[in-house]
């Protein structure tokens, strides 16, 4: 073997090996990040919360006046502060375990098709979307959760979607 | 470039037209083959281990490789038009033999690594042989499985939500089912879901946590579930013999006549022996203690009867139940301390064992600084059947054994065997911090573990037709052997699983069992395995570079 192919066997080492240390770099470089969200939003911009639970819808809006959030109904209702307190925090971005990536086909399969559960978020700036939440996994830690439109599913906390839900099958009246 | 010398006629062809143009492409290459070929074979090499070793960028190993071979072929084609230019010189010949034999031996190995994929073979090459499944498990699946089984594993996909301890068992049971399913000859298979991406399977087979797996026979619709387990062979193999309704073989401790106990897992006990009931229960029998005062029968699937350090009289109730037992074919197992209960003596010396009085003292073999702990090798062994590729195994404490008086004719006695014996310098003695024999003491050898098969108590002539299955009783002059303090200890396992597996007639079990699987891997920091990683990758490589070119300017 000659100078040459020495030569080129070096140069394609170091090529190789050169890219390799550089993506390996930068992976180390990478921070792993512990915040998984869904999404993020900050509370103080909500102003509509609907959720509907298997045919039954319950709707709350801010209030500007009472500086509330009120039942969206001709009651206007203010709610139980003890039981809203909270609510629009969990809704600023609920944390997952997992994404899964799905097709139309998956979707049933999770219980997102048609979902049990849909909550609809609302915003100041006029914005809107809107989470599917379906069954729990089997070992009863998590729900499936999509966001309105996405082709990933996520593992939520069994407890944020059984709050929400608790909205509609026992509204939080205020009591006097 | 260094243009080559043009012959006349090529000067004076017309150089118009595409055959001009490849005659020009052709002898412009001139003295560059030799190192466009060899470029093209190392593009090749490299891009392969790239795509081997480095995953992520398997697109751009593709990339180099699809290069290289492409510009290998193409100045190999090239050259063929003129092989008098390719051939003609020394250097060019030897750059295009190498690369040739570079490109046959990537050929052989990408062949060899296809047949491998294809026609997977398992090499254990562990000290404990900790990857391969037991006699056992292999005499189950291979020819006594009668219909399908299908295992469902049910893991979560992502090892990142495991942890590790769990990542372990996992892949172990992963490994197991493989085997299993490789050892089968097809019976057996088994497929994988991840529970949260298949909760509806998970729902259908009644699984809410995991990593778990059911085993389902096909034809009966039976299902077993084993969880994550530490020992996947023994618990898959349960699981199979429970669904396919073969019978377990069940060994029973016979309860209330010793302290000493069974349910001990602390690895120091003295007086536990859980590490030998766990050895039992991984040769795949169920394990229950007995206790004759409650039951007042010995269960008809008592494949064994075991009793540990007896210290207590026996009673003769108990007595009449086990003789009885042994008369219709059953098995017992007594392992005595020094100085047992002279019931217990009695009740064995009827079957052809006496235990004498004191402990055995070897001068000549015994654990260095305790003469009360005999050791006994492979010249001491009396029974390959039981004791082959045995290593050592030693006694802590042993009770002398010999054999009782039976009448000259008509014994019950169908054959005694004897297992190991101590060595001829040994004798008997009360005098714990004596080390040298009186004449006074019983001269060895003695027995230290024998198995008698026998129709009746043979101290009793016989004139009755013998039964079609004699009982067996096995007697060792030492428990301590078993205790978890020496049960791992060189063969004292392996001793007394393998008269378990002779008793209750399971060939398959007589074999040095697989010990207890070993931590192996070698933890480092991200620092210490960066650095192995990329010593290992670029060291060796870079060394080699170094000392080619060293080599060459010398020579130049």
């Amino acid at each position: 073997m000659g100078i040459k192919q020495v030569m080129a066997l070096l140069i394609a080492l170091a090529i190789v090996g050169g890219y390799a240390l550089v993506q390996e770099s930068a992976q180390d470089a990478a921070p792993i990040s512990s915040d998984t969200f869904l999404y993020s939003i900050r509370s103080r911009d909500v102003s509509l919360v609907e959720i509907t639970h298997i045919g039954d819808t319950e709707r709350f809006v801010w209030d500007g006046q009472k500086r509330s959030w009120v039942f969206d109904d001709h009651s206007r209702a203010g709610v139980s502060e003890y039981r809203w307190g909270g609510i629009t925090l969990l809704l600023e971005g609920p944390k997952y375990e997992r994404l899964l990536k799905v097709d139309q086909v998956d979707l049933g399969r999770f219980g997102l098709d048609p979902p049990s559960t849909t909550i609809r978020v609302g915003l100041d700036n006029g914005d809107r979307f809107a989470l599917d939440v379906g069954i729990t996994t089997p070992d009863g830690l998590n729900h499936y959760v999509r966001l309105e439109g996405a082709d990933e599913v996520a593992l939520v906390d069994r407890s944020w979607g059984d709050v929400l839900v608790h909205l509609v099958t026992e509204p939080p009246y205020a009591t006097e | 470039m260094k243009l080559p010398r043009r012959s006349p006629e090529e000067t004076a062809a017309p150089k118009n037209g595409s055959l001009a143009l490849v005659r020009e492409l052709v002898s412009g290459l001139g003295a560059s083959k030799g190192t466009l070929i060899i470029s093209g074979a190392v593009a090749v090499l490299v891009g392969l281990l790239v795509v081997a070793m480095l995953p992520k960028l398997r697109g751009l190993g593709l990339s180099v490789f699809s290069f290289g071979a492409i510009l290998f072929l193409a100045v190999m084609l090239i050259g063929l038009l003129q092989p008098q230019d390719l051939l003609a010189r020394r250097k060019q010949r030897y750059g295009g033999i190498a690369s040739v034999a570079v490109m046959a031996v990537i050929g052989i190995i990408a062949l060899i690594n296809l047949l491998s994929v294809n026609n997977d073979v398992l090499f254990d090459m562990t000290a404990s042989q900790q990857y391969s499944l037991s006699p056992q498990a292999l005499s189950v699946l291979a020819e006594r499985l009668d219909g399908e089984v299908i295992a469902t594993a049910f893991f979560v996909e992502e090892s990142s939500r495991q942890r590790p301890v769990e990542s372990v068992m996992v892949a172990r049971m992963k490994d197991y089912l493989e085997e299993f399913a490789r050892q089968s000859d097809g019976l057996f298979s088994y497929r994988v879901f991840d529970p949260e991406r298949f909760p509806d399977v998970a729902t259908e087979m009644g699984v809410d946590q995991w990593p778990v797996v059911v085993f389902e026979e096909i034809s009966s619709g039976n299902q077993q579930t084993v969880l994550t387990t530490a020992n996947p062979e023994q618990e898959f193999l349960t699981a199979l013999l429970e669904i396919t309704g073969l019978e377990q073989k069940v060994i029973y401790i016979l309860d209330g006549y010793s302290s000493w106990n069974p349910d001990d897992l602390s690895a120091g006990a003295r007086e536990g022996f859980g590490f030998a009931v766990q050895g039992i229960l991984s040769d795949s029998y169920a394990v229950r203690t007995l206790n004759l005062l409650q039951v007042g029968q010995i269960p008809d699937d008592a494949a064994a009867v075991v009793a540990v350090a007896p210290n207590r009289d026996i009673r003769g109730d108990d007595v009449a139940l086990l003789e009885a037992y042994l008369q219709r074919g059953g098995r017992l197992l007594v392992l005595f301390e020094p100085n047992p209960p002279t019931t217990w003596r009695d009740f064995i010396a009827r079957w052809g064992i006496q235990v004498l009085n004191g402990y055995v003292v070897d001068p000549a073999s015994h654990v260095a600084g305790a003469p009360l702990t005999p050791v006994v090798g492979q010249g001491q062994y009396r029974d390959p059947h039981v004791t082959s590729l045995m290593d050592l195994s030693f006694f802590p404490g042993l009770a002398p054994l010999w054999l009782a008086d039976q009448p000259e004719e008509g014994s019950a006695a169908v054959d005694l065997r004897l297992l190991a014996v101590s060595s001829e310098t040994s004798f008997a003695t009360d005098d714990l911090e004596r080390t040298a024999p009186l004449a006074s003491d019983a001269p060895g050898p003695f027995i230290v573990g024998a198995v008698v098969r026998a129709t009746g108590p043979i101290e009793e002539s016989t004139s009755s037709a013998p039964s079609e299955t004699p009982g067996v009783v096995a007697v060792f002059g030492d428990s301590d052997f078993i205790s978890n303090k020496y049960f791992y200890a060189f063969s004292n396992g392996d001793l007394f699983l393998n008269v378990i597996g002779d008793m209750v007639s399971d060939e398959t079990l007589i074999s040095v069992r697989p010990k207890s699987v070993v931590f192996r891997e070698m933890a480092m920091t991200p620092k210490e395995f960066a650095f192995v990683r990329y010593t290992s990758w670029l060291l060796l490589p870079v060394l080699i570079s170094i000392a080619g070119t060293v080599v060459w300017w010398r020579r130049r």
